[in-house]
């Protein structure tokens, strides 16, 4: 072919346009649903890459109220029969369909006719506030409301909410709400569905009555409602576990599960005496004689030395047995450091060599040190490590210390095709003796030994 | 609550809000993932990847107004990356759009060369292959590229015209093996690229 230039050019510049047409085609026919899909995947995926920074930041909100969510996460799943015919039966719930079959506890629990019908509306210069039912037991209430008036749809801005007990006091749990469906068309106004998820902190009663407040357009609705507890009553079992099992050296006791219609609890303790500091479980579920499996998607605490973890509920299910399984355990030495001098930017100790400073970055508020955790193979990379201790100290090489301005938190960032994780911790702006030494608290390593605690 | 706002509070840890934010920007990023993976599967791939890093990076994001642009450079980046994981893994595959080559005649033509762009393009290093998805299917202006690719207006400029020239080269070489083709008779327009088994 010895077509002028410019032809060949005009040619392949055409193909591109008729390409580029075709591609138009393609994309209108975009899957919304898998699309969606994919974007709740990512949201697990970057949860499980950094089960660390998260479940700081619930521990730091908790009495606060949390607003975060993992009911959206959990995945699809697909209907059952049964459930549609309950949704079906009950007039106003059809709306919550789609909103709540991400989780089984909830759609296990309306199945079995676990709902408590409220249906109370109030209504104020147009807009309506309605509470059409909750579910309740001894551990999370979740209630299902709709808000509707000009301009509310599922694009109106997260409304603000106030959640308080009969008697006005706080309600000591972490909040959830604002769980949108995301796969329709939004119209100009429409009732909008949503419920708040209120996981009770440890040891804290159900409150008898709630106040529900909601923010519409400007004005505060209020709905007080009871919590009938007779219903939940004796819908608990409580198990004393204490068994204390043995993972790569340490000793890791699992004290009590707490099973109820919408949540089983397991709390654990580390041994303060184990010679390793147990970081987190790998790949822990519940899982029953018939092989279903109840996942885990928060908790309060940490394992060294307390954690307590929510699981997907088995209650109506009632299986005869019920195990506790995971791949394996992480754990790190103890009394790690790592010494580094800020001024040549170098790496002079830390443990096996995988902690290296890698920049810094004078701001107004600080310095900001970026250190990289290397080398992590793909089970090390799943968490991210509380490196320095939360609003710890380090020394300089005089002996003083300082504080680690990190306010907010563990930073950090990951980085799939490096195998590496990188932290982002901010120091104040000193005349330092170099170099300067950092405490490690939680450093990559890992056992996989199975693990298998029979909870009844 | 605007953009910005919604960007602030996910910014600030609020996962609801930053499902919200995605769910203005998500159109686009798919239009941009397909349009260089060309197919669903990797474009979700690839989306899914993005929501992931953004979630864990998202702290890390100094201005609100500027998530969709510093959205749309991680997604380029997994794309990018990607491509270079397939390459290793399967170095060859040329074509497998078997409904699209049921046409005959002269849009068969058309057909052929089409479909030989995309697996031309799709045989480009990553980055030419960015520029042109995003200059030519995304109509995007150079400067934007340059921008979204964190390069010099320069260097996009080249690596523009030299993934045009490549695409020239492989286009005339692969005409010929077409025509070798047809030559050979039976229906040959009509299946010009399936991949032999």
């Amino acid at each position: 072919m010895n077509k002028p230039k410019d032809t060949m050019r005009e040619q392949s510049l055409s193909a591109l346009q008729n390409e580029k047409v075709q591609l138009i085609r393609e994309l209108e026919m975009m899957p919304e649903a898998a699309l969606d899909a994919a974007i709740r995947g990512g949201m697990e995926k970057g949860k499980k890459r950094s089960l660390r920074i998260r479940r700081k930041r619930w521990s730091m909100s908790m009495f606060a109220g949390a607003l975060c969510m993992f009911m959206l996460l959990t995945g699809f799943v697909r209907v059952s029969p049964a459930f549609a015919a309950v949704i079906k039966d009950i007039p106003g719930l059809s709306g919550y369909v789609d909103l709540i079959q991400g989780d089984r506890s909830l759609m296990s629990a309306i199945e079995n006719e676990f709902i408590q019908p409220v249906n109370i509306s109030v209504e104020e210069n147009g807009y309506t506030f309605t509470v059409e039912g909750i579910l309740a037991d001894h551990q999370r209430l979740v209630i299902l409301y709709t808000a509707e008036g000009p301009d509310i749809n599922r694009d109106t801005e997260l409304m603000n909410y106030d959640l308080k007990t009969g008697e006005g006091g706080e309600v000591a749990a972490a909040i959830m709400s604002s769980h949108y469906p995301s796969n329709k068309q939004v119209a100009e106004s429409e009732p909008v569905h949503d419920y708040l998820d209120v996981l009770m902190s440890d040891g804290i009663p159900m409150p008898e009555r709630i106040q529900f407040s909601l923010q519409l357009g400007g004005q505060w609705l209020k709905i007080e409602f009871p919590i009938d507890h007779e219903r939940f009553a004796d819908m608990r079992e409580d198990i004393k576990l204490n068994q204390t099992i043995m993972v790569g050296g340490q000793r890791i006791t699992a004290k009590d599960a707490i099973i109820t219609p919408l949540q089983v609890s397991i709390s654990f303790e580390a041994d303060p005496a184990n010679d390793k500091r147990a970081n987190h479980f790998i790949q822990l579920q519940l899982v029953d004689e018939k092989g279903r499996r109840y996942e885990t998607n928060s908790g309060f605490g940490d394992l060294d030395p307390l954690l307590t973890r929510h699981f997907k509920s088995s209650y109506f299910k009632r299986p005869k047995k019920l195990t506790l399984v995971a791949d394996g355990l992480y754990l790190s030495d103890l009394n790690l450091s790592v010494t580094v001098d800020t001024d040549q930017m170098s790496t002079i100790t830390s443990p096996d060599n995988r902690l290296k400073l890698i920049s810094k970055e004078e701001t107004a508020d600080g310095i900001d040190l970026k250190f990289d955790l290397q080398g992590l193979d793909e089970t090390r990379q799943q968490l991210i490590y509380t490196l320095f201790k939360h609003q710890g100290h380090f020394r300089d090489a005089s002996g003083k210390t300082y504080p680690i301005l990190d306010t907010r938190g563990t930073q950090a960032m990951w980085s799939a095709s490096d195998n590496k994780i990188s932290y982002f911790y901010r120091i104040p702006k000193a005349d330092y003796k170099q170099p300067l030494t950092f405490d490690i608290i939680q450093y990559p390593g890992y056992v996989m030994e199975p693990i298998s605690i029979p909870i009844k | 609550m605007s953009k910005e706002e919604w960007a602030k509070a996910a910014i600030q840890g609020d996962e609801a809000a930053l499902l919200q934010r995605i769910e203005l920007d998500k159109l686009q990023w798919y239009a941009i993932a397909y349009s260089y993976m060309r197919n669903e599967t990797d474009a979700l791939e690839a989306i899914q990847e993005t929501v992931c890093r953004i979630w864990i990076k998202i702290r890390t994001l100094r201005e609100p107004r500027f998530f969709t642009t510093w959205s749309i450079k991680i997604l380029i980046r997994v794309c990018m990356d990607t491509k270079r994981k397939q390459k290793r893994e399967r170095p060859t595959k040329v074509i497998a759009m078997h409904d699209e080559i049921n046409t005959i005649g002269s849009e068969s033509a058309i057909a052929a060369e089409r479909l030989d762009m995309a697996a031309q393009v799709k045989l480009l290093p990553a980055n030419y292959r960015m520029v042109i998805t995003l200059k030519y299917y995304r109509d995007m202006t150079i400067p934007e590229i340059a921008m979204l690719l964190e390069k010099p207006d320069g260097t996009v400029r080249t690596w523009l015209n030299k993934a045009l020239k490549l695409l020239r080269m492989d286009m005339s070489a692969a005409k010929e093996e077409l025509w070798d083709e047809q030559a050979k008779g039976h229906n040959a327009g009509a299946v010009p690229f399936r991949t032999t088994k």
